[in-house]
Formats: C-alpha cells, sequence, structure tokens
C-alpha cells in the first residue's frame, strides 16, 4: 500500500471513528390493571341515643318536647343507582312504669333533612322514617314529642325503639 | 449502525497497524492508526435501548367501610425498569389511564386514584389521569431498579356498589 493511500485510509478511519453514533429512539410500554371492589353496606347513627320527657302541667305544655332535642341522625347508605334504602322505627311496646303503661303511639316526632319526614310510635307495625335513591351520606334530625295527660299514672316510664336502615 | 462502524474502525485500524509497520515510509499511516486504534479500543457504542419495564402483580383495592378506611391501601405493585440505552441517554417513565374505574354504567373517577414511589428520586408519586401521562420517573442511561408502587383509593358512600376495573399504561421511552 503507497503512503499516500496509507495516509488517506487513515485519516479516513480516525473520522469514522470520531463521527457520534446516533442512537435510536426506543421505548417498552407495559399495561397494569387497576380493580376494586363495592359491596352495598348501610351505617345508622342517631345522638343522643336516650331521650327524656319532664314531668309537666298537662295545662300548661302539652305536648311535652324532648328535653335531648335537636336529635341528629344521619343515614350512609351504599346501594344500586336504583336501589331505594329505607329507614324504619319500631317500638318494643308502650311507654312503661311497672304495671302502668302510656300508649306508645302518644310520642311523636317532627323530621328535618332529605328524605326524613314526621311521623307516631307504633310497637305494632314499623314506621317509616326516610328513604332515598342511590348511594350518599343523608344528615337529618328528629324532634320528639309525648302528649301529655291528666290521666297518667305517677311513675317513671321507658321503653325502647329500634331504628332499621336497609339497604337494597 | 454504531455496532458496524466500530468493528470497521476496529479492523481498519488493525490493518493500518501492520501496513503502518511493514511498509517504508509509512511511518504516518502508522501513526494514524494508533489514533484510530485509541480512539476504537474503548467498548462498542451501545445498540439503542433496550429500555425494558417488568410489571409483578394488579392492583386490587377491597371493599371497605368509608368511616374506618377513607383512603384504602396500599396496594402494592412492582416494576422492573432498565434503560440500557448509549450513557447518558435521558430516559422517562410515564403512567396514564385508559378511562375512569367503571363498573357497568357506574364510575369511579380515575383521579380517586394515587401512589407513592421508592425509590424518591428518581421516581415520584402522583395522581392517576386518563387525559394527561403522569411521569413517574426521569434519568439518564445506564439505569436499572425495582420501583415500589403503593396505590390508594379515596373511598366515599357515595360509590355505587360493583366490581370495578380500569388498565392504566406505563411507558419507558428515550428520545
Amino acid at each position: 500500500m503507497t503512503k499516500y493511500r496509507s495516509t488517506v485510509l487513515g485519516l479516513a478511519t480516525l473520522a469514522l471513528a470520531l463521527t457520534p453514533v446516533p442512537a435510536d429512539a426506543a421505548s417498552d410500554t407495559k399495561t397494569l390493571t387497576i380493580n376494586a371492589t363495592v359491596s352495598a353496606r348501610a351505617k345508622l347513627t342517631i345522638s343522643p341515643t336516650t331521650i327524656n320527657f319532664p314531668d309537666a302541667d298537662p295545662d300548661v305544655v302539652n305536648p311535652i318536647p324532648a328535653t335531648e332535642n335537636t336529635v341528629s341522625v344521619e343515614a350512609k347508605i351504599r346501594t344500586t343507582g336504583a336501589g331505594v334504602a329505607t329507614l324504619t322505627c319500631l317500638a318494643n311496646g308502650d311507654l312503661v312504669s311497672g304495671t302502668d303503661l302510656i300508649d306508645i303511639d302518644n310520642v311523636t316526632w317532627t323530621a328535618s333533612g332529605a328524605g326524613y319526614g314526621p311521623g307516631t310510635m307504633h310497637a305494632s307495625a314499623a314506621q317509616s322514617v326516610g328513604s332515598w335513591v342511590g348511594s350518599g351520606s343523608r344528615s337529618g334530625s328528629f324532634d320528639f314529642f309525648l302528649d301529655n295527660s291528666w290521666a297518667y299514672a305517677v311513675g317513671n316510664y321507658s321503653q325502647d325503639v329500634v331504628y332499621t336502615l336497609t339497604a337494597p | 449502525m454504531g455496532y458496524l462502524v466500530w468493528i470497521a474502525c476496529r479492523a481498519t485500524a488493525a490493518r493500518l497497524l501492520v501496513v503502518g509497520r511493514g511498509g517504508q515510509g509509512a511511518r504516518l499511516a502508522a501513526a494514524l492508526a494508533l489514533a484510530a486504534m485509541w480512539v476504537c479500543l474503548g467498548p462498542p457504542p451501545a445498540q439503542a435501548g433496550p429500555l425494558t419495564l417488568t410489571i409483578t402483580g394488579s392492583v386490587d383495592f377491597p371493599d371497605r367501610s368509608p368511616d374506618i378506611a377513607p383512603v384504602i391501601g396500599p396496594d402494592d405493585v412492582t416494576v422492573d425498569v432498565r434503560s440500557l440505552a448509549a450513557p447518558g441517554t435521558p430516559w422517562v417513565l410515564t403512567i396514564v389511564a385508559d378511562a375512569d374505574l367503571t363498573s357497568g354504567t357506574d364510575a369511579i373517577p380515575v383521579g380517586n386514584v394515587s401512589w407513592t414511589a421508592s425509590p424518591s428520586p428518581p421516581f415520584q408519586g402522583g395522581i392517576l389521569s386518563a387525559v394527561v401521562p403522569s411521569v413517574l420517573g426521569t434519568g439518564v442511561s445506564h439505569f436499572t431498579a425495582s420501583l415500589s408502587l403503593g396505590f390508594y383509593l379515596q373511598n366515599s358512600w357515595d360509590y355505587v356498589p360493583g366490581d370495578y376495573s380500569a388498565t392504566a399504561t406505563l411507558t419507558l421511552s428515550s428520545p
């Protein structure tokens, strides 16, 4: 090989070696699956859970408002889009003091909040307190009243009332 | 392409060195050959890529009471990230959802899903989007890491019962 050709080849080789090598664009893609399970559920909160009707002159105070009015309530529901959740109440009996009774349907309530409604306590059939369509958290309140009467026997009366929230 | 040039470079430099040593008056050729050899003795230019992602697991949020678990998670996923492009080449890892989490006609906004990332840096946490890819991390090659992602779901009483699903696409790219 002549000196001239060797020189040219060497210069060409050096030029090639010094030429930056462009990197090709590249990427990788992967798919991630995300799952979530949501079940139907219902949660009822009432506060306070005990109310008291104080003694009062039937000519002066009638009906008697509960000392604890206003009672707050919150119904939290997860249900299908068209599902109707219901809140009902059912007393376990009349107000009892020993052998004396005050008819439970002398106890009434008023209500505020979307979906809540007023009513009268009963011990034979559950009474509607509220109803809603679909999922959500519904807040409301109750004010309770006892019809007063000179016919009541003296005593300390009590009874339990069961509230039931149902989400289909 | 770069690899072939490197091979040719070494071969030619080697031949020039032989010619330079054996030929008369070819000291210049030999010097050039030695210079080329010095350049060519470096490691071959890495082939563009490979960039590889490997995902282990899926994200599965269980049903929980919103009052007890206002945020569900973390549910962990491991992603092996490898960027073996030419040293110094930048890489970026992104994530984007295909849509909201859906169960029939019901939907949970995908923006209710967020994640934390480890190691951080170079990786970072964020909130999932179905509109704009979110950056999971950036860096330069060569780079390998085992990325741990912890996913979270904002819980709510407003969700309709169902089995929800969505997919998210992770993309590792290098310009």
